[in-house]
């Protein structure tokens, strides 16, 4: 009996166990790269209104950017959110990976906006990426504003 | 303005163990996994009984993946043991009325289906030596069919299945598969419940149930060989079983008497 159950479900055990694993080192990775680049472009604000603050700064040169990110949720995530989903209660399998999102998306933004003052109009919005059931399953986030550069940015 | 989280200390991240929170969604699921299991068996068992065998004979004719092909026409070792499965049931008037076919394969074993089939296996039939000891499988068999075991068995497969698809761990090829015969695997209960049943069939036709362990006899050897280990995993109590027909023979009073040797027509033999 044990030796059948360990024979059904042994590659199942070692899945959640690898996939836990794997995913453990990738998150830890991606959060400590992730507050490492939030330092570095802390200079460029963003903010999600578009009003101009200052009247008397004087704005060279306005231009959309994006920055999109997708992360996907290890089998172990996966498998663990199934069962949550037919329980109830708070999904916490997805919060890391919806939080990479939308600020990897957030970094990427402002990366891309190199030299601006300041990112306004910000939006950010997120897509589940899952076919059903499907073992696939991810969150992508999407980012973009208007990267404004002020014109003594131009001259400094 | 500075990356204000990460790992820890997140406000968008539930605080506790990620692991932690995984074993309490496991423990859950396995409690609710547990009560279904349950619930569904107990409710099988009180339905199966009340159905009336109109309703039976529908159900079976359902479930097409387990009817096997055959060309209509008995062959005449099906009518040679149909000949007996009929004496057997007008000896017995509890026993049921059975139809029998012959499986070309070589796997030691029979299989009662819902709708009053028996099917032998050429393996099984190859192996036995004596007309007692079919009459006890028969009788076996038909002890099953009696009590609506392969109906039970199908109808918890069946609800488990319903539930897993409905929370989206089903596969729909489950009830597809012919191999799947093996859904039709008794319960130890019910295994001795028939084993004691056939028995009192036997003794109604013979006046003696000698004969009544050549099926075993005939599995331990099998057994022996390495190629049948992992089906013989299932059936690990067959020396139990012996241990409680015997008993059941003497608190009956049933006496062994001599075997009659089983003759069966030649494959292919058209004249009997």
């Amino acid at each position: 009996m044990l030796e059948h159950l360990l024979d059904e479900y042994l590659p199942l055990l070692v899945m959640l166990l690898g996939t836990f694993l794997t995913g453990m080192i990738i998150e830890r990775r991606h959060y400590a790269s992730i507050l490492r680049r939030e330092l570095a472009t802390a200079r460029i604000h963003h903010l999600n209104s578009g009003k101009k603050l200052d009247p008397k700064a004087r704005i060279s040169q306005s231009r959309l950017v994006c920055g999109e990110a997708v992360i996907s949720v290890e089998f172990f995530r996966w498998f663990v959110g199934l069962l949550h989903s037919l329980l109830g209660g708070t999904m916490r399998e997805y919060e890391t990976a919806l939080d990479r999102a939308r600020r990897e998306a957030v970094l990427r933004m402002k990366e891309s906006a190199k030299g601006a003052s300041a990112i306004v109009n910000v939006r950010v919005e997120h897509t589940p990426i899952s076919y059903g059931l499907s073992r696939f399953s991810g969150v992508e986030a999407i980012a973009w504003g208007t990267a404004i550069y002020l014109e003594e940015d131009r001259a400094g | 303005m500075r990356g204000e989280y990460g790992f820890s200390d997140n406000p968008n991240v539930s605080k506790g163990s990620p692991l932690l929170g995984a074993l309490k969604v496991f423990a859950a699921a396995a409690v609710l996994v547990g009560t279904l299991y349950f619930s569904i068996g107990i409710a099988v068992d009180a339905v199966v009984p009340l159905l009336p065998d109109s309703t039976v004979q529908s159900i079976s004719k359902r479930m097409d993946w387990i009817r096997i092909p055959s060309g209509g026409k008995m062959t005449p070792v099906e009518q040679s043991i149909q000949r007996l499965a009929d004496r057997l049931a007008e000896a017995d008037p509890d026993a049921p009325r059975i139809r029998v076919r012959v499986v070309p394969s070589d796997m030691v074993n029979a299989f009662a289906l819902p709708d009053g089939t028996v099917l032998l296996n050429t393996g099984l039939l190859a192996r036995l030596e004596s007309e007692n000891g079919l009459a006890f499988i028969l009788g076996h068999e038909m002890a099953h069919i009696r009590n609506r075991d392969a109906l039970r068995g199908l109808g918890r497969a069946m609800a488990y299945q319903m539930v897993a698809e409905a929370v989206g761990f089903g596969s729909e090829q489950v009830f597809s598969d012919p191999a799947q015969l093996s859904e039709l695997a008794f319960s130890r209960g019910q295994e001795e419940r028939a084993d004691r049943e056939g028995m009192d069939t036997v003794q109604k036709l013979y006046g003696h149930v000698g004969g009544y362990d050549e099926f075993f006899r005939i599995m331990q050897r099998e057994r022996a060989q390495e190629a049948w280990a992992a089906y013989f995993s299932t059936h690990p109590h067959d020396d139990r079983r012996i241990q409680l027909m015997q008993e059941h023979s003497d608190d009956m009073g049933y006496v062994m008497g001599s075997e009659t040797p089983l003759i069966l027509p030649r494959d292919g033999d058209e004249s009997l």
